[in-house]
């Protein structure tokens, strides 16, 4: 069920992608800035996920609000013409390592622990 | 079974907010996509700073290269002028000479001071006059320096042949022109020459042609003037030497 609510909400974002009008450069800024965010957030829901203390509350609050911040903040840091959405993007960027080194954890952990069981039951297969 | 429904109920909202999610996320990332493949053509409305600037120099470059070249058209603009400026010196030199050279020709209208002599048949002459007078007193003039001669308002140039076919009838210029009596002959040149060339005692064409008994009158004048060659100049034999 949410597989599929994925794939097709990728679908429908990228036909609606090509479907609307680009815009203008400086704006693009900001919207990098926010989709940075996003991801940041999708791949925290993923680690939180993996974690068992996933709560869509959460991941909702933190997806929006998170990328509506970072373009706040780029706007002041225009503003005040410090280069603020530098700090954003270090941020974001460095917890969706962080993220993805628990996911990558994880699923290294799950790899080794099918290959011991199957050295297991290869193990109990020769011994007997 | 109530828990189920529960259950259900949780993944499907879940499900929806992760669609919509996946939507908002998917389409930004495809529009900003866009937007930085559109930017890298060259808009001058959305380059960033940095961008600008190396448009701005690169068009800097462009501009001196420009003016570089715009420089060197201009020069060269400039040589052509003097050149042209040059041409059209040589061509009014060669356009004096040519005058000059039509005016030593015979072929312009001229004035200046000179001489006109008349000479008149008469009944008291011993005989009227002939070509062979015409052609000494041209001669004469020559002698004394004239510079433009006409008979009558002919104008005698150097391949003027002057011819007698029968008595009071002489022609010019091969048979062209006929001329008759009184003969006008105009010649411009220096006056004193002129005069004293032709009345030289005795011996002079004046002195001459009175012994003779025929009428000739001498005429200093101020304003000649006379009339260009009007035939043609035509060669068939000769030619140019290189």
């Amino acid at each position: 069920m949410m597989g599929i609510a994925i794939v097709v909400g990728c679908i429908l974002g990228v036909l609606i992608g090509f479907i609307t009008p680009t815009i203008p450069y400086t704006v693009s800024q900001y919207l990098a800035i926010g989709i940075v965010a996003a991801l940041d957030s999708v791949f925290g829901g993923i680690a939180s996920n993996i974690k068992k203390n996933f709560d869509m509350k959460v991941f909702i609050s933190g997806f929006f609000v998170n990328a509506i911040l970072a373009i706040l903040l780029t706007y002041l840091g225009e503003k005040l013409n410090v280069d603020i959405y530098l700090a954003a993007i270090i941020v974001f960027v460095g917890r969706m390592f962080n993220n993805l080194g628990i996911i990558r954890r994880y699923y290294l952990g799950i790899l080794s622990q099918k290959k011991n069981k199957n050295k297991q039951i290869k193990k109990e297969e020769t011994d007997n | 079974m109530n828990k189920k429904n529960i259950n259900k109920k949780e993944t499907l909202i879940l499900s929806v907010t992760l669609g919509i999610i996946t939507v908002v996320l998917v389409t930004s990332i495809f529009i900003q996509f866009r937007t930085v493949n559109e930017s890298k053509e060259l808009n001058l409305d959305t380059l960033r700073d940095d961008e600008m600037k190396t448009q701005i120099a690169s068009y800097k470059s462009k501009y001196e290269e420009t003016m570089e070249q715009y420089t060197e058209n201009q020069n060269k603009i400039q040589e052509y002028n003097t050149a042209m400026s040059e041409n059209a010196e040589t061509t009014e030199i060669v356009d004096k000479e040519l005058n000059q050279a039509k005016t030593l020709l015979g072929l312009t209208d001229v004035k200046g001071s000179g001489v006109i002599v008349t000479l008149t048949d008469t009944e008291e002459a011993l005989y009227t006059y002939t070509a062979d007078d015409l052609l000494q007193l041209i001669n004469e003039l020559k002698y004394a320096g004239a510079e433009a001669i006409s008979i009558n308002d002919n104008r005698i140039i150097n391949l003027t042949d002057i011819a007698m076919i029968s008595d009071n009838l002489i022609v010019m210029n091969g048979g062209n022109t006929r001329i008759s009596s009184p003969y006008v002959v105009k010649a411009i040149g220096d006056q004193k020459y002129l005069t004293s060339t032709l009345s030289m005692k005795n011996s002079g064409y004046i002195d001459q042609m009175e012994a003779n008994g025929m009428k000739i009158e001498l005429e200093q004048k101020d304003n000649i003037e006379i009339k260009a060659y009007t035939g043609e100049l035509d060669s068939k034999y000769m030619k140019e030497v290189e």
